[in-house]
């Protein structure tokens, strides 16, 4: 492989990133000695779970606890999971609340992962073990409405919901109706295929149809449990409200590029962020054989389950202020732990447009400014080296994430020359921002 | 490819598809894929790829098809279906900002079913259109020969079909499809009671004016061909005018034509008075312009010995005079520069055909071998630029690999040779992408490693980019790994596409990389 830069300048970089952002230094994955007794975790918490299967058609039941069982220990393996020991202790604080005010659920002995996905989410196993998605830390306003959550996932366990469904997918498989159908199908010499997808359709439909049923009762039971903690009352209903508009949300901070990357000696260039035109004028995938998305939705609508949770309790929409002691140290390391966590998997796109929301927010230190040197520099280089395109997503017409999407597109449109006139440029409008030797490094890599 | 894309296929459908993994779900939906490639505009550029699958058998011989539209950055976009019968192909397809074309073929109905999708993804137009047997392979026959520009998008106007004919021995038919209401459709026939063989080829089609190479034999076998350059209003389908070129004092070979300001500037080669240009050795390139009435406004030669191969020879190594240019393209700037972009050939002594003849005629016979004893020799690629009066000024050579073609006939010239191989994808050069709004031009190779020990086997796609008058290279090594299928083709403007297939996970990386302007 070529290097791009000087060796030397290559070795100042190195320094410069290893003293500079202080926190990477701790660990965050999981450390290789480790592994074998998370392995050991998951083997008796899934055979635990196993043993409580309905014994109908246990071997395919069996079948597919053991796949997932595969698919976790990939992922450990992988890294997919995170462990920093600071996120675990403030997690921790808002779990002994609701153990507090709920002993019973002691004798679980539950544990949660954090995944490192940035998509606000969390979800049980069914066997004890629950995941927080890193995203979600960045979502919830409070520790409340973090709460919340947690207690809705634990009661997907109490009720029993993944084996439920298991039960319920396995049975009407082999139900004597599904069988027909499927004879049917096979037999048909016409229209085959379409009978067939068809029938998936269908079979999606009351899959999803019951567990948007599933979802409604966690809420129910998940609120007996939340609503015992001092936690405020609201906060189920402002989170719900908020899941509502996900997709509004995230991601979805407006990050003016030339806000940024425009000089008086190298102007923004609106082109870099300009969509050309599609095959089609639409909004949305055209296809002759959509499915009604509606129906595919594994969650009801959020409408629906707040008016369930009216229905069956009291609940106190005044506002009330909620917790923060636990949510922002949490999200405090949420953020340190987002920044390596996309440094390490190279996710640029993502890098930038938190770096860049930092400095938009007046939140950002001298480390946000370097760190968007060092992207603009890694995208430079792998442009030379012709990666890029295996290492950034290309812009959809139909993403929902209109600023990162236009970082994307500013990724792949920039020309080699662009790249390093901003980065130049960059260096020398925020010298005051950057520590001298990161700009002498930086001003060097990009110095016409 | 095929394989490539039934994974990427399996991949769009079949994930969805919550439980198919369970046993008793096993062939309940199974789609056959027909066939796949690009969606290509006027400057040869990618705008999309589509995917043409059989969805399913229905009654009275009818079948469900569907096909998968992604755009340039592979985006999903579009799945529609279509009715048909059974036994169509997808041959052609194109785009022209207002409607997407699709052509199929079925021999077994002879006919062609020409089907349209506008902006909204509605279907614009779904024409069935009978053809003979004789018809439909003779256009095939062309089609794999280099005739292969069957439907052409005429940006913002309509398309352009070039079908074949039965006259009293075999012609062409162009017709004129808009895509827009103010513009109607026309038809240009070779004439049905000419009893020679006629064929065209549009060599450059914009806004107003299609120029075709139209050429006539007596028979499939005769040995001379004239030709003919014809320029044709878009909008009206009348013939501006039809000039011989194969004739006269100094016959010529038109090969690249492209409109400037109006003027039509042909390019090519020109031979001695009567010199077959099909089998003779040219004297060298001329170039051409001409009014849109056909009057010669100005006419410029470049002598093949005294000025190219001089030129040649003043880069440093030293070429005999058996080394050619074959010239693929011919490029404007906009300071008015001519870029002509080609690759050195020269015909050579095939060692397989000369030790096959040996044996043949060690065993007591004549020489029965097959394998003919000459071959082409392809080798570096080169850039020659031109002043705006197309003296040529400078040069760039682009080394490569060396690759080699056996000889179509051992007897024809080699210019006679490299235009057949050229036909047959002999040649390392790929395509020609055109950036208007950047004053930029791509020439795409694409080189096979076969020299270098320690790069042997490695791909490399060569780009030549002519940016704003100056030239610039990048090349883009593919590393080939083990278990894994490389294949690079251009992609939308200025991109590569680089496909992965990982054999043994049958899974599939595909992505588009961008070429770099390096000054």
């Amino acid at each position: 492989m070529k290097f791009l830069i000087h060796p030397k300048i290559k070795i100042a970089l190195a320094i410069l990133f290893f003293t500079s952002f202080q926190f990477y230094g701790q660990e965050i994955y999981l450390k290789a000695n480790k592994l074998d007794s998370l392995y050991h975790h998951f083997d008796n918490t899934t055979a635990l779970q196993i043993d409580r299967l309905n014994h109908t058609h246990f071997r395919q039941k069996e079948k597919i606890l053991k796949k997932r069982l595969t698919l976790i220990k990939k992922q450990l393996k992988d890294s997919i999971f995170l462990f920093s020991s600071d996120l675990n202790l403030q997690l921790k604080k808002i779990l002994n609340v609701i153990y507090s005010s709920n002993p019973a659920l002691k004798q679980y002995h539950f544990s949660f992962f954090i995944h490192r996905s940035l998509i606000p989410n969390a979800a049980a196993y069914g066997d004890g073990n629950f995941i927080i998605n890193l995203g979600l830390f960045d979502f919830v306003a409070s520790d409340d409405e973090l709460a919340f959550i947690i207690c809705h996932e634990i009661a997907h366990y109490i009720n029993e919901d993944i084996n439920k469904q298991i039960d319920q997918y396995i049975e009407k498989i082999n139900s004597k109706e599904i069988n027909s159908k499927i004879r049917a199908i096979k037999n048909k010499k016409y229209g085959k295929n379409k009978a067939g997808m068809e029938f998936f359709k269908e079979l999606g439909f009351d899959m999803f149809r019951y567990s948007r049923e599933k979802e409604i009762n966690a809420d129910l039971l998940g609120y007996q449990f939340y609503k015992k903690t001092p936690y405020s009352e609201n906060a189920a209903i402002s989170i719900l409200n908020k899941l509502g508009r996900l997709e509004e949300i995230v991601f979805n901070k407006p990050i003016h590029l030339n806000d940024f990357f425009n000089f008086k000696e190298y102007p923004f260039d609106n082109h870099w962020i300009t969509k050309k035109s599609s095959l089609f004028d639409s909004d949305e995938i055209i296809d002759d054989y959509e499915i009604n998305k509606d129906s595919l939705r594994s969650h009801p609508n959020v409408d629906k389950r707040i008016k369930s949770l009216h229905s069956k309790y009291n609940i106190d929409t005044v506002s009330v202020i909620q917790a923060k002691g636990a949510i922002n140290p949490l999200k405090k390391i949420a953020k340190k732990v987002t920044f390596k966590n996309l440094e390490d998997t190279k996710s640029y796109d993502l890098l930038l447009y938190y770096s860049l929301k930092n400095i938009q927010e007046n939140t950002a230190s001298d480390m946000d400014y370097s760190r968007v040197l060092h992207i603009l520099n890694e995208v430079y280089i792998s442009k030379k080296e012709h990666t890029i395109g295996e290492l950034i997503f290309r812009p959809s017409p139909f993403s929902n994430e209109k600023y990162l999407n236009q970082i994307r597109l500013f990724f792949h449109k920039t020309e080699l020359k662009d790249l390093k006139s901003i980065g130049y440029y960059f260096t020398l409008y925020n010298k005051d921002k950057l520590k001298d030797n990161t700009f002498n490094t930086f001003i060097n890599i990009f110095k016409p | 490819m095929k394989k490539l894309l039934l994974i990427t296929f399996s991949f769009l459908f079949i994930s969805n598809m919550l439980v198919a993994q369970e046993k008793n779900f096993n062939n309940i939906v199974h789609f056959n894929l027909r066939n796949s490639g690009t969606i290509t505009d006027t400057n040869n550029n990618v705008d999309g790829y589509y995917i043409f699958y059989q969805v399913d058998k229905l009654k009275k011989g009818n079948v469900e098809y569907a096909i998968k539209i992604l755009d340039n950055e592979l985006n999903l976009v579009a799945t529609k279906s279509l009715i048909g019968k059974k036994y169509a192909y997808l041959v052609a397809s194109a785009y022209n900002n207002k409607e997407i074309l699709f052509m199929f073929i079925n021999y077994k109905d002879k006919q062609y079913r020409l089907v349209g999708f506008d902006r909204k993804g509605n279907k614009s137009r779904d024409t069935k259109v009978a053809i003979s047997k004789k018809e439909l392979k003779w256009l095939l026959l062309l089609r794999d020969v280099g005739y292969d520009d069957i439907l052409l998008p005429v940006d913002n106007k309509g398309f352009l079909l070039t079908t074949a004919i039965k006259n009293k021995k075999m012609g062409y038919k162009i017709e004129f499809l808009p895509s827009v209401d103010n513009l109607k459709s026309w038809t240009i026939e070779s004439p049905l009671e000419a009893k020679k063989i006629f064929t065209i080829k549009p060599i450059k089609v914009d806004e107003h004016y299609i120029i075709g190479l139209e050429a006539t034999k007596k028979s499939k076998l005769s040995k001379r061909m004239d030709m003919n350059v014809i320029a044709i209003d878009v909008a009206t389908g009348k013939k501006l005018f039809t000039k011989p070129f194969t004739t006269g004092n100094t016959p010529k070979l038109v090969t690249n034509a492209f409109i400037d300001n109006d003027n039509i500037v042909l390019l090519g080669e020109y031979f001695k008075k009567d010199d077959n240009v099909l089998s003779s050795k040219s004297l060298g390139l001329f170039i051409n312009s001409l009014d849109k009435s056909g009057k010669l406004i100005n006419e410029k030669k470049i002598d093949h010995k005294n000025q190219l191969l001089a030129k040649l020879n003043s880069k440093g190594k030293k070429h005999s005079k058996r080394v050619y240019t074959y010239f693929h393209e011919i490029v404007k700037t906009k300071n008015g520069d001519y870029f002509a972009i080609g690759e050195l050939y020269k015909k050579t002594a095939s060692a397989l055909g000369i030790a096959g003849a040996a044996l043949s005629i060690a065993s007591g016979g004549r020489n029965s071998s097959t394998v003919p004893l000459t071959q082409l020799t392809i080798t570096d690629a080169v850039i020659y630029k031109f002043d705006k009066d197309f003296n040529l000024k400078d040069l760039k050579v682009i080394p490569k690999g060396k690759s080699t073609a056996p000889s179509v006939s051992d007897f024809g010239s080699p210019q006679l040779n490299a235009h057949a191989l050229k036909a047959l994808g002999a040649f390392d050069f790929m395509n020609l992408q055109t950036d208007p709004d950047k004053d930029r031009f791509y020439a795409n190779f694409l080189d096979y490693n076969r020299t270098d020990k320690d790069k042997k086997g490695q791909l490399s796609y060569i780009s030549a980019v002519i940016d704003n008058g100056a030239l610039s290279i990048d090349r883009i090594g593919i590393k080939t790994k083990r278990r894994h299928s490389i294949k690079v083709t251009p992609a939308k403007l200025g991109h590569v596409l680089i496909m992965d297939y990982n054999r043994k996970e049958k899974s599939i990386n595909l992505h588009l990389e961008k070429i770099n302007v390096v000054k």
